[in-house]
């Protein structure tokens, strides 16, 4: 022991861990991660299909009502009855816990801003006791839910157009597809938790999707420049294959990974907690909702999905097939 | 970089800071806060199927009217704009949602029309002539022809309930004799009794003309025939068909403006306001209409910030576990980073307008992590290059070369994801995607200056490198060599 290491404990493997000395395997697995993720895709898949997508009103079109300050007593029920008078089906109801508010949401009433939708404001009103001009009303015409929908999914496609080009350039275009790989696996990963348990997307929701994207892919650029830069020099005469000086790479950046995942998830996490606080601001909940999700999803596909099949793509390359042959046949002659 | 420049980088970087902020203070500028965060009324209005093709400049010129109507309507700071056919209009501090429905969307088309035969719902030909006074009217009654149209029983009292859709009266009435956009003012007033609201018109000079001749015309026919009558058509509806008073002569007509009756003030004020803006060049009808409470709006401002708060302490305590005092430092960045963007934020508001709403203030949350993970990378870089055997002042050098080449990668990603959805979303997407994309600039701006100044300086300052609080040593940042040697050893048994 040098005079450095005397007298200073070990530390333990947890400290080790987060102090950067991990040495997993990740890439050697890859079987293992493709089959969890084939299962978890399978799943999310079956739930799109069975159960589908729970989309909010922003989409479908519709109408919300919020009611506060009410001063009649009523139930779910009373305002199903009075708003079915009026020839308005498929109504939701939620109150709040103290009886003096509600949160009503139903499909598209005839118009925005039509006859319909007054009548069923002054009949909420009525049957509340709440102030007419205090219900918030949020109508949406079916048209502009359309936009919407189309908008983000264009925004979508482009996106994931101009990263591919722009990793291709700055790597390569092995990267390129890696990473366009494990972002596929986390829009669909995503979307079929969301169908799993139900939860309503709305634009807060897709806005959350898009930024899971954007960071999931800052994830996986920055393991790629790191695996980049180790195997800059590597060529079919080097000492280890591909995959270990890869995998190497992403253990040094692991703790990186999991640090920045944790410190994004905490406010993300507080904002979960506070929104859930409020009644009716659904956008900060939806958000951090997504986020939260979403996070965890990407953190998983940059260590688990991106890396190992970049080293899948890449071992396929000429000099890095020669370089695999040339060890194992190396090793085959010394043991 | 040589010491001397370190410390005159860092001074500069918070004397720019230190101005961003006092020039705030000295102005008095708040932050701009957007509907959601303040409470008001959104609407999006898109042109009523049947019309055809639309083309721009009757767009901008509808833009035109309802910015003017907005703004009799005496609201602080409207927002209207257009995206490609769809205007976007957005009005803070409006509670009352449905009268600023009305005021916008209402086309408000005039038309005076001489009275040819009422027909009352009982009568044989009700049914079949003209259309059913249930449906509306595709587009405006065509002003060249005889039209039959639907409005209100004449001699009903003013403050009567409306009547049922099919017990309206049918009108047939001649073509347009004189069109709103003769008229040149409305102003709504109060009539003698005190009861009662009137808009009082005021028409063009040869509106005034065309008026007084069609007024002369039918004050010739008999008083209490309905050939005496004068139709007022507002939007297709006949709003008030009244007779022409039994003292104007035959020939003479009524000059100097006309009146339209309407009942209650605020009625008449806003019926003043559209009819003097003029009618809508395209019908609209609503594609969607929000209204945000300002208490709502309120709570959740709070929350967003609460929530920032809270993520920001969570954050700092996990840094500082990590990286001890070099944490700490870390935590300065992270408080630098959000007093630079929340300033920036200010002046924008001040200057270009951005206001500031409840899916930005998420994107600022989010924004935490990303300006968190930069200082990640240059300390698990740090740890790296001490690792590989470099001094601690070299290696904090080359951390920060590698550290800010991945920072300036990572970034781009974000900086890319922030364009493509500012400019392919509408709405709280793009307020979204705005700081999102600034808070990265601002990121990448910070690290090269004051994130590089703070670290180097600590780094080469003897005192802070040693001790071990700081964290630029510890066990698991020494070189590796002792550990190698080891290996050497048990390999050569």
């Amino acid at each position: 022991m040098t005079a450095a290491t005397a007298g200073t404990k070990r530390p333990g493997r947890l400290r080790q861990f987060m102090e950067g000395e991990s040495h997993i395997d990740f890439v050697g697995r890859l079987r293992l991660w493709m089959t969890i993720s084939a299962t978890l895709l399978v799943i999310c898949a079956l739930a799109l299909a069975i159960r589908g997508i729970n989309f909010g009103i922003d989409f479908t079109g519709g109408t919300s009502l919020i009611i506060e300050n009410a001063t009649e007593t009523f139930t779910a029920e009373d305002i199903r009855e009075a708003v079915g008078e009026l020839g308005v089906d498929e109504v939701t109801v939620q109150l709040t816990g103290d009886g003096q508010g509600a949160l009503i949401s139903t499909t598209a009433l005839d118009e925005v801003a039509g006859t319909q939708q007054r009548d069923v404001v002054d009949r909420l009103a009525e049957l509340t006791g709440a102030d007419r001009d205090q219900i918030e009303v949020n109508a949406i015409g079916p048209r502009w839910g359309e936009q919407i929908s189309r908008q983000a999914l264009e925004g979508l496609g482009v996106f994931l157009l101009l990263v591919g080009i722009y990793i291709a350039i700055r790597f390569e275009w092995r990267m390129a597809v890696a990473a366009l790989l494990a972002l596929v696996h986390d829009v669909v990963l995503t979307i079929g938790i969301y169908a799993l348990v139900g939860f309503q997307v709305t634009p807060a929701s897709v806005i959350a999707l898009l930024t899971i994207l954007g960071y999931s892919l800052y994830d996986t650029v920055v393991v790629f420049d790191r695996v980049a830069e180790d195997t800059a020099r590597l060529g079919s005469s080097s000492s280890r294959p591909y995959s270990a000086y890869a995998n190497d790479s992403l253990n040094s950046v692991l703790v990186r990974s999991l640090s920045t995942s944790i410190t994004s998830l905490l406010p993300v996490g507080a904002l979960l907690f506070i929104g859930a606080q409020l009644l009716g601001a659904t956008t900060l909940q939806d958000l951090a909702l997504a986020l939260f999700i979403g996070m965890a999803v990407g953190t998983y596909s940059s260590v688990f999905v991106a890396t190992p099949v970049l080293c899948w793509l890449k071992e396929r390359e000429p000099r890095y097939r020669e370089l695999r042959h040339r060890l194992e046949t190396r090793r085959g002659r010394t043991s | 970089m040589s010491r001397r420049n370190l410390i005159v980088s860092l001074i500069a970087f918070f004397v720019a800071v230190g101005a961003l902020w006092a020039t705030i203070f000295a102005l008095g500028w708040q932050p701009q806060l957007g509907l959601d965060l303040r409470g008001g009324v959104t609407t999006t209005l898109i042109p009523a199927p049947g019309q055809g093709d639309v083309d721009e400049e009757k767009l901008d010129q509808t833009v035109a009217v309802i910015r003017q109507r907005v703004d009799a309507l005496g609201v602080a700071e409207p927002d209207i704009a257009r995206q490609g056919d769809t205007i976007q209009v957005q009005l803070p501090g409006v509670t009352d949602q449905e009268r600023a429905e009305d005021v916008i969307g209402r086309t408000a088309q005039l038309q005076f029309r001489r009275v040819l035969e009422v027909i009352q719902p009982g009568a044989e030909n009700y049914e079949e002539v003209g259309g059913n006074c249930d449906q509306n009217l595709e587009g405006p009654p065509p002003a060249g022809e005889e039209v039959v149209l639907c409005g209100q029983p004449p001699d009903l009292p003013e403050d009567a309930p409306e009547v049922e859709a099919d017990q309206l009266v049918k009108y047939r009435l001649g073509p347009v004799d004189v069109s709103g956009e003769q008229v040149e003012d409305a102003a709504a007033q109060i009539d003698d009794t005190g009861l009662s609201w009137f808009v009082s018109l005021e028409f063009s000079r040869e509106g005034d003309r065309a008026f007084q001749e069609l007024t002369g015309e039918l004050a010739c026919e008999p008083v209490g025939s309905p050939t005496r009558q004068l139709s007022i058509v507002l939007d297709g509806l006949v709003e008030s068909a009244p007779e022409v008073n039994p003292d104007v002569q035959c020939g003479q007509g009524i000059s100097g403006g006309g009146i339209i009756t309407v009942g209650g003030e605020q009625e008449a004020r806003d019926l003043a306001v559209v009819l003097r803006t003029g009618a809508l060049p395209i019908e609209l009808e609503f594609a969607s209409s929000q209204s945000v409470s300002p208490t709502l709006g309120r709570d959740s401002l709070v929350a967003g910030l609460q929530a920032g708060l809270i993520g920001l302490l969570l954050v700092a305590a996990y840094m500082i576990a990590l990286y001890r005092g070099l944490g700490a430092l870390a935590v300065v960045e992270l408080i630098l980073f959000g007093v630079i963007t929340y300033g920036v934020i200010i002046v924008l508001g001040n200057t270009v307008g951005f206001t500031l709403t409840l899916a930005g203030i998420a994107g600022i949350i989010v924004s935490i992590g990303i300006a968190a993970d930069s200082s990640i990378i240059y300390r698990e870089r740090y740890r790296d290059e001490r690792r590989s055997g470099r001094t601690v002042r070299s290696a904090a050098e080359h951390a920060f070369s590698s550290a800010f080449r991945t920072n300036l990668t990572g970034n781009t990603v974000s900086l890319l994801a922030a364009v493509v959805l500012w400019f392919l979303a509408v709405g709280p997407v793009r307020g979204f995607a705005f700081t999102l994309g600034l808070s990265t600039l601002i990121d990448t701006l910070l690290f090269a200056t004051s994130t590089r100044s703070m670290f180097s300086l600590v780094a080469r300052s003897p005192r802070w490198a040693n001790a071990s609080w700081v964290g630029l040593r510890t066990t698991m940042t020494e070189p590796e060599q002792p550990q190698s040697k080891k290996r050497q050893k048990v390999k050569s048994r």
